[in-house]
C-alpha cells in the first residue's frame, strides 16, 4: 500500500514537474507565436472575425500549409488551449512550485502579475461584450448594438404600455440549425418555433425564375449565400411560427436586413418578432450635442474627430468630450470615439458619430497586472544589483588584501 | 519566465513554513483545471429549455413598427410604383436673387447658393430626419457663433416667417462663426436660419456670412425665402430610356442565384468562386469594343482593335449571335486584389434598344465545368414583353 502510494506520488511529481517545466513553456510560446503568424496571414483571406474564432478562440484547428503545389493539412492546438496550458504552466512552475523566500519574492510577484494578466484576458473573453452606438447630433440613446451577435426579440407593441418587455433568445440557441421551440409565457401567450435558420441569406420572391430549396412562406423564401469573411456583412434568416391552443398559427420569414419586425395580432394586442443584432442597455443615456471632424489640409482624410456629448442619468446631465484616445469610462462601460459617417458625406454635410462601446469587467486588470509585474521586476533587479555590488565589493577587498 | 528553483511537492510561506504537500497540490490542480476548462467551455446562453433567455425592459419600442407590412415592404423589396411619364416628383423652385450664384447641391443640401457670389457667404436648404428640437439647434448655432443662447422667452418670441406655405421660425444671431469642419472663421458674422418641421423631418434654410454682406442682402434673402416653392413639372423625354422589360432565363443544374447586386439583372453562383451575371444597359451600353477591352483590361490583356471584333467567336443568344470575349490572366476588377490564373468569358449582344452582357469569371478549373452551362443559360435567355 505504502509502495503504491509512493509510486503514485512519484508519478504525480513527474507529471507536475513536466507541467510546470520551462520546456513546456517554451513549446507553448512557440505555438502561440506560430498561431499569431498563421492567423495574421489567414486574416487577409478569411477576415478578422473568422480567424479570431478559428485560431485564437478555439481548442484546436487544422491549418493547411501550401508547399509548392502540395496542400498539407496540419492539426494545431488552438489559441485558447495554448493559453490555458500556458496559464497552468505558469501557475504550477512559477507560483505553486516556487519556494517563496526573500530571494525569490520578486520572481513570485512577477508571476502573480502575469497570472492576473491571463485572468484579465479570460474574463474579457467570457464576460465582456462590445458593440457600437451611432448618433446624429441631438440624438439620444441608451443602448448599444453588438457587432457580430444576433438575437430574436419578441414584444408587445401596445403604445399604451409604460414600458416594453423584450423577450429575447440569443443566436447560440438557434444558429446551430436545430429547430427551437420557446414556450408561451404570461406576456407572450403563444409558442414560438424557430426552424431552418441560415447564417447568411437573402429573401427572394418565389417565382418561375427560382424554385427554392428552403421553406416557402407567403411567396417568399430564403436564398442561402456564401459566408462573407467580414462577419458583420452576414445577414441571417429563419422561419418562425407562432401558435397557441386558441387556434393561432402564423408563419413568417425573418431576415437580419429587414426594415420592420414581423407583426401579428392576437386578440387586441399586436406582437412583434424582430431578428436583430443583440442590443445592450446602458445604465445611462448619451446625447450627441456636437460632432467635429477636422481633415488634413487639402485631402478628405480625417485628422481628428471628437464628440461633445451629454450623459443623462436619472435627470442629471453631465457634459463630456469623447475623442480619440480619450474615452468615457463610467459604470463598467467604455465609450471610444471610433468612427463617423456617412462615408460619402461632403465637406458641409451633417455627420453622425460612431462610438465603440465595451463592457469589460476586467478593463483595469492589465494595468494592475503591469504594476504588480513592475514591482516584482524592481525587487528582482534591486536584489541582483545589490548582490552584484556586494560581490564586486568583496572582490575589491580581496584584491586589497 | 522563471522556472528555476524547484521543490518537489511542497508549498511554503515566505517565512519558510511548509503548509502543504502532494495532497494539497493534488487538490488544487484538478480545481485549477476544472475552473480553466469550465470557464472556457461555456459560451453565450446557458438556457437549454423552452424559455426565453431574458427579458429586457426598456421605456419605449426601439424599432419602427408597421403592423401588417407586407414581406416585400419588410424586406425593402417593394417595387417602385410605375412611373408616370407625364409627371415627376415635385422639385424645389425659387427665384434666384440678382448676383447670387447656384453651386452644386450636396447629398444633404437641396439648395446650395453663394450669397451675392461671395464665397464666404452661403445660403443652403437641408431637410434632416428628426432634426432635433428648436432649443437644441439654436444652442448649437449659438455655440458656433460664440454667442449667448436666447432665453426661453426670446425663443418663444422668435418671428414666424412664411416658408413653403407654412410658418417657419426665423432665428438670427451675430458673432464669430467657426466652421466645425474646416476650422474657417468669420469675424463679425451673421447667421440667419429658418426652421420648419415637416412631418418627421425638419427643414433648415440657413444663410451665413459676413454681417455687413448679410445686412446688405437682407431684402434679397427675404424675397428668396418667400420665393421657394414646390413645383411639379412634366417629365422630359429621357435621352437613353432604360428598357422597361427584363429578361427571363433558365438556371442551369447546380447553379444557384446569389443575392441581388446593383446594376445586375441576376448573379449566379456557378462554382465555389465562380460567378456569372447578366447586365442590361440602355442603348448600346457603351459599345461592344469598349466593353470587351474593359473586360480584357481586368485580366491585364492588351486591348483589341475594332477590326479584331469581327474575328471573335460567337454564340447564340437572344435570337442572334453574341460576341464571345474570353481570356485568362490575373483577374482584378475595380481595384480588387488580382486573382491569379482566373478565366473570364463574356457575351455581348447589342439589341436595338439595349445591350445585354453575360459575364462569368472564376478559377480556370471551375470555369471549365461551368462554361457549357453558361452557354446553356445564355441560349435560354428571352426578353419578357
Amino acid at each position: 500500500m505504502s509502495k503504491d502510494s509512493d509510486d503514485l506520488t512519484r508519478l504525480i511529481q513527474s507529471f507536475l514537474k513536466f507541467l510546470g517545466s520551462q520546456k513546456v513553456a517554451a513549446v507553448l510560446m512557440a505555438l502561440l507565436l506560430l498561431l499569431t503568424f498563421l492567423g495574421t496571414l489567414e486574416q487577409a483571406q478569411h477576415g478578422l472575425y473568422k480567424v479570431q474564432k478559428t485560431y485564437f478562440e478555439s481548442w484546436g484547428l487544422i491549418h493547411t500549409f501550401n508547399v509548392f503545389s502540395l496542400q498539407i493539412p496540419v492539426p494545431l492546438p488552438g489559441g485558447l488551449l495554448c493559453m490555458i496550458c500556458f496559464t497552468i504552466n505558469l501557475l504550477v512552475g512559477g507560483i505553486l512550485r516556487l519556494r517563496v523566500n526573500r530571494r525569490t519574492i520578486g520572481i513570485f510577484i512577477i508571476h502573480v502579475g502575469i497570472a492576473i494578466m491571463m485572468l484579465a484576458g479570460l474574463v474579457k473573453l467570457k464576460a465582456s461584450d462590445e458593440g457600437y452606438l451611432r448618433l446624429w447630433e441631438t440624438q439620444q440613446a441608451a443602448e448599444y448594438v453588438s457587432h457580430h451577435h444576433w438575437e430574436l426579440a419578441v414584444f408587445n407593441t401596445n403604445p399604451d404600455q409604460t414600458e416594453i418587455h423584450e423577450h429575447r433568445v440569443h443566436q447560440s440557441r438557434w444558429l446551430n440549425g436545430a429547430p427551437l421551440t420557446i414556450d408561451s409565457t404570461a406576456e407572450t401567450p403563444f409558442q414560438l418555433q424557430v426552424r431552418t435558420p441560415l447564417i447568411n441569406c437573402s429573401p427572394q420572391p418565389v417565382g418561375p425564375r427560382w424554385t427554392p430549396s428552403s421553406e416557402e412562406v407567403d411567396g417568399w423564401a430564403l436564398l442561402e449565400s456564401q459566408l462573407n469573411p467580414e462577419n458583420e456583412q452576414n445577414l441571417p434568416g429563419m422561419v418562425v411560427e407562432v401558435s397557441n391552443d386558441a387556434g393561432l398559427q402564423k408563419t413568417a420569414l425573418l431576415w437580419g436586413g429587414e426594415k420592420f419586425p414581423w407583426t401579428f395580432s392576437l386578440g387586441d394586442e399586436i406582437y412583434a418578432v424582430a431578428l436583430r443584432k443583440v442590443r445592450y442597455s446602458m445604465p445611462y443615456s448619451i446625447r450627441l450635442d456636437n460632432f467635429e471632424k477636422v481633415d488634413h489640409p487639402g485631402i478628405a482624410m480625417a485628422k481628428e474627430f471628437r464628440s461633445d456629448v451629454t450623459q443623462v442619468k436619472d435627470g442629471d446631465q453631465r457634459k463630456i468630450r469623447i475623442e480619440m484616445n480619450d474615452p468615457l469610462r463610467d459604470q463598467g462601460l467604455i465609450l471610444f470615439q471610433s468612427s463617423w459617417g456617412p462615408s460619402n458625406a461632403g465637406p458641409e454635410d451633417e455627420l453622425f458619430s460612431v462610438f465603440s462601446v465595451v463592457r469589460n469587467p476586467s478593463d483595469q486588470w492589465p494595468l494592475y497586472s503591469c504594476i504588480v509585474i513592475a514591482v516584482g521586476m524592481a525587487i528582482t533587479f534591486i536584489q541582483k544589483f545589490l548582490a552584484y555590488s556586494k560581490k564586486q565589493a568583496n572582490k575589491v577587498k580581496e584584491i586589497a588584501r | 519566465m522563471y522556472h528555476g528553483q524547484r521543490r518537489p511537492l511542497k508549498i511554503s510561506t515566505a517565512g519558510g513554513v511548509s503548509i502543504g504537500c502532494s495532497r494539497d497540490f493534488l487538490t488544487i490542480l484538478p480545481l485549477l483545471l476544472i475552473c480553466c476548462f469550465g470557464l472556457c467551455s461555456c459560451d453565450g446562453s446557458s438556457k437549454s429549455d423552452g424559455s426565453y433567455d431574458d427579458v429586457r425592459i426598456i421605456p419605449e419600442v426601439v424599432h419602427p413598427i408597421l403592423p401588417g407590412a407586407t414581406d416585400a415592404r419588410r424586406f425593402g423589396r417593394e417595387q417602385k410604383p410605375a412611373r408616370d411619364t407625364t409627371q415627376v416628383a415635385p422639385t424645389l423652385e425659387y427665384q434666384l436673387p440678382d448676383g447670387w450664384v447656384e453651386i452644386a447641391p450636396t447629398s444633404m443640401r437641396e439648395i446650395n447658393l453663394l450669397i451675392a457670389g461671395d464665397r464666404s457667404a452661403e445660403c443652403y436648404l437641408t431637410v434632416i430626419p428628426g432634426g432635433g428640437s428648436l432649443r437644441d439647434n439654436i444652442d448649437r448655432w449659438c455655440k458656433q457663433m460664440e454667442a449667448t443662447p436666447p432665453t426661453d422667452e426670446e425663443l418663444i418670441a422668435l418671428p414666424r416667417v412664411p416658408l413653403l406655405g407654412a410658418l417657419s421660425s426665423r432665428f438670427q444671431v451675430d458673432g464669430t462663426y467657426t466652421d466645425s469642419f474646416t476650422g474657417r472663421k468669420i469675424e463679425d458674422a451673421r447667421m440667419v436660419v429658418h426652421l420648419l418641421p415637416v412631418g418627421e423631418s425638419t427643414l433648415f434654410l440657413k444663410a451665413i456670412g459676413p454681417r455687413s454682406l448679410l445686412t446688405e442682402q437682407s431684402d434679397a434673402l427675404s424675397s428668396f425665402t418667400a420665393s421657394i416653392r414646390l413645383e411639379r413639372k412634366a417629365a422630359e423625354p429621357e435621352q437613353s430610356p432604360a428598357p422597361s422589360s427584363s429578361l427571363s432565363w433558365q438556371v442551369p443544374d447546380g447553379w444557384t442565384i446569389d443575392a441581388p447586386k446593383p446594376m445586375r439583372e441576376v448573379t449566379f453562383i456557378a462554382g465555389e468562386e465562380t460567378r456569372c451575371w447578366i447586365t442590361v444597359l440602355g442603348g448600346d451600353g457603351g459599345g461592344a469594343l469598349a466593353n470587351a477591352n474593359r473586360w480584357r483590361k481586368e485580366l491585364s490583356l492588351d486591348p483589341l482593335e475594332e477590326e479584331q471584333l469581327v474575328q471573335l467567336a460567337t454564340e447564340p443568344m437572344l435570337g442572334d449571335n453574341a460576341l464571345v470575349i474570353e481570356g485568362v490572366g490575373p483577374y482584378s476588377s475595380m481595384g480588387s486584389t488580382p486573382k491569379e490564373n482566373w478565366k473570364m468569358v463574356g457575351l455581348i449582344r447589342i439589341l436595338p434598344d439595349r445591350a445585354v452582357f453575360v459575364k462569368m469569371v472564376g478559377p480556370i478549373d471551375e470555369m471549365e465545368i461551368a462554361r457549357p452551362l453558361m452557354t446553356q443559360m445564355a441560349s435560354s435567355l428571352e426578353v419578357i414583353r
